[in-house]
């Protein structure tokens, strides 16, 4: 009896399976073949599809039908975040400029690498790579350091205004960009500050410096105060508390943070664009110029954008355990 | 020495104040360069803003006159600030249901056990890492209307009938920022969401399943309910993060097609003050901006306090 049950609920799955990948199969020959099937077939065989293999599945085992739904929607998932970058960004930059004539490719009909050696070639671009690594190197240790004392100060000192300076973090990491930069403008022009690196470099810490903060005030808000009690009952001063006990317990938050604000500082443009006028071009605004309807060259747009990416999508995935902590404080970044 | 001795020796001379005092020493030390940074980059230049708006002043330099509320009282005549703080809403409504509505499909979808799994959530990053310019540029050729990709797939598909032009409606270029300015966000609000999703409590999912409840019914009153907070905040920085869109913007329509249709308040500042240059008026527009953000955090956050998940 329960022999039968199974054989039907695994025929019922396989049939499902074979539904979703039949109209998948279907609707993507269209690329190739010139021939109708109507979206609407699609839809609804790939639905039928799913439903028969979770209910299938569930039959045969509670909870597994789920499973492989998710797995397959999971699978649309990726694609619509990685064909764009992949055939756009990644094979795009592959192409030669007059592949662009005979119509778009996915595949680059001969593939090379010239638009990467091209890009060299651009001043202002090779400029802007080696000042968006300066600034935003240099941006994310001076913001981190800073805040390292800060964030103690604020998560483990009791004086008196400590709210209203949490508060504060909170209220300037909200500003909008666009509010601090007017201002900022006008006196940076006294100082003879725009266009110049340390002042690219200013700009770019004021804008992370709040947001640094606060992060760090959560990571140090997790140390258990016992052991920073402990040593200092050992004798150690504040900064031995913070040197030798707060930041080794805090490391991986410490490197999250300093590597979000890397993140942060080379993907800025508004800034960036603003603060240069001829002699600092960064990466990000670079790349707008690139941008011109004119004579803008696709592959080569393709070819910078993964230039500017590969850093920070390295970061990303290296820190990708850190960026979604999922223990007790829960915090995103 | 003594080892004793030695422990207290350690200390630097801060260490042998009292307690309360040695508190309060310490926090102006370390607060203090913090502090000085904030206060010359950050707070001066806000106040500063302030005089800004009551004079005029040009981005190029020059003589700075005082103009009393003349900024100000030009808000309320300027068909282009109405037309823009429009767009802005028109901007963030659809964007925040699709970018809550999709992370959430989402994150239940990769909340599920199922081989790689891990791999898709870590492609959930590349959205969220990738510079703004470059998914502009990105999606400028992959949507373009003679060389992109897109176009072409959806006539094959037989989705639609004739390639679609993503850059030249009115008001449909909006939209079109709206949809790609959703594939860079819904990442994050996914991953806000499985976190969330992971205090759950399994055994009232169990529970729930054993007295016979659906996947639905499942879904409809044991998740969502769990899930409502975290709605909100999703909501509330999905909002904030779009208030203040400006690189899709500037990298690919430059506030066009048409008139302006495709500007938002903030662009609307960032041309005035530097593009215009018009400093004083852009500081005013600046600075409803800045309300419009800080009125709606503080509100919808009661002082941030929601913002920290847990």
């Amino acid at each position: 009896m329960s022999n039968a049950n199974d054989r039907r609920a695994r025929l019922r799955a396989w049939s499902g399976a074979a539904l979703v990948a039949g109209a998948a199969g279907l609707e993507l020959s269209q690329l190739f073949v010139d021939w109708p099937f109507p979206v609407w077939a699609y839809v609804v065989a790939t639905v039928a599809g799913l439903v028969l293999l979770w209910r299938g599945l569930d039959q045969l085992h509670i909870g597994m039908g789920a499973r492989a739904v998710a797995a397959v929607l999971a699978l649309f998932v990726v694609l619509v975040i990685v064909v764009p970058f992949g055939v756009v960004v990644v094979l795009g930059s592959l192409q030669r400029p007059v592949d662009l004539l005979t119509g778009p490719h996915v595949i680059p009909p001969q593939p090379t690498l010239d638009q990467y050696v091209r890009l060299f070639n651009i001043a202002y671009l090779s400029e802007g790579i080696r000042n968006s690594l300066i600034v935003s190197t240099t941006a994310a240790i001076v913001a981190t350091l800073l805040a390292l004392l800060g964030a103690y100060a604020i998560a483990s000192l009791r004086f008196p205004g400590r709210r209203a300076v949490y508060t504060s973090v909170m209220l300037i990491y909200m500003l909008p960009g666009i509010a601090l930069l007017v201002p900022l403008v006008a006196i940076f022009r006294t100082f003879r500050l725009i266009d110049t690196l340390p002042g690219m470099i200013l700009g770019h810490v004021a804008l992370i410096l709040p947001l640094v903060t606060w992060l760090l005030v959560s990571a140090f808000e997790g140390v258990e105060p016992d052991l920073e009690h402990a040593a200092r009952i050992d004798g150690a001063g504040r900064f031995d508390a913070l040197r030798r006990v707060v930041i080794p317990m805090t490391v991986p938050s410490i490197a999250t943070t300093a590597v979000f604000a890397f993140v942060l500082s080379w993907n800025e443009l508004l800034f960036s664009r603003v603060l240069y006028v001829s002699s600092t071009p960064m990466l990000a605004p670079s790349i707008v110029n690139l941008m011109d309807p004119i004579n803008r060259v696709e592959p080569q747009l393709s070819a910078a954008g993964l230039v500017a990416s590969v850093p920070v999508l390295i970061l990303a995935l290296v820190m990708q355990r850190y960026l979604i902590r999922g223990r007790g404080e829960g915090a995103v970044i | 020495m003594s080892g004793a001795e030695a422990a207290v020796r350690r200390g630097t001379w801060l260490s042998r104040l009292p307690i309360r005092r040695e508190n309060q020493a310490y926090a102006a030390l370390f607060l203090g360069p913090t502090f000085l940074l904030v206060l010359a980059l950050i707070i001066y230049p806000l106040v500063f803003s302030v005089s800004l708006t009551f004079s005029r002043v040009s981005t190029l330099g020059g003589e700075r006159s005082w103009v009393g509320f003349d900024n100000w009282a030009r808000l309320f005549r300027d068909p282009l600030f109405a037309q823009s703080l429009g767009q802005t809403v028109m901007y963030v409504v659809p964007a925040c249901i699709l970018a809550v509505v999709i992370g959430l499909a989402v994150a239940l979808v990769l909340n599920q056990d199922f081989p790689g799994r891990l791999l898709v959530r870590a492609s959930l990053l590349i959205p969220w890492a990738l510079p703004p310019v470059v998914v502009a540029a990105m999606f400028q050729w992959f949507l373009d209307g003679r060389r992109g990709l897109l176009a072409p797939w959806l006539v094959q598909l037989g989705l639609v009938d004739k390639a679609p032009a993503f850059f030249t409606g009115v008001p449909g270029t909006l939209y079109t920022l709206v949809g790609i300015h959703v594939w860079k966000t819904f990442p994050l609000i996914a991953l806000i969401f499985l976190v969330s999703l992971q205090y759950l409590p399994r055994e009232t999912i169990h529970a729930a399943q054993i007295d016979g409840a659906n996947a639905w019914r499942r879904f409809r009153y044991v998740t969502l309910p769990f899930l409502l907070p975290t709605i909100g905040v999703a909501l509330i920085i999905q909002l904030l993060v779009t208030i203040q869109l400006f690189d899709l913007i500037f990298a690919l329509t430059g506030g066009g097609p048409g008139a302006y249709s495709t500007y938002n308040l903030y662009f609307y500042a960032f041309k005035t003050s530097f593009e215009h240059t018009n400093l004083s008026y852009g500081a005013v527009l600046a600075y409803v901006v800045t309300a419009i953000i800080v009125v709606l955090g503080v509100v919808l956050t009661r002082g941030g306090r929601s913002l920290r998940l847990s």
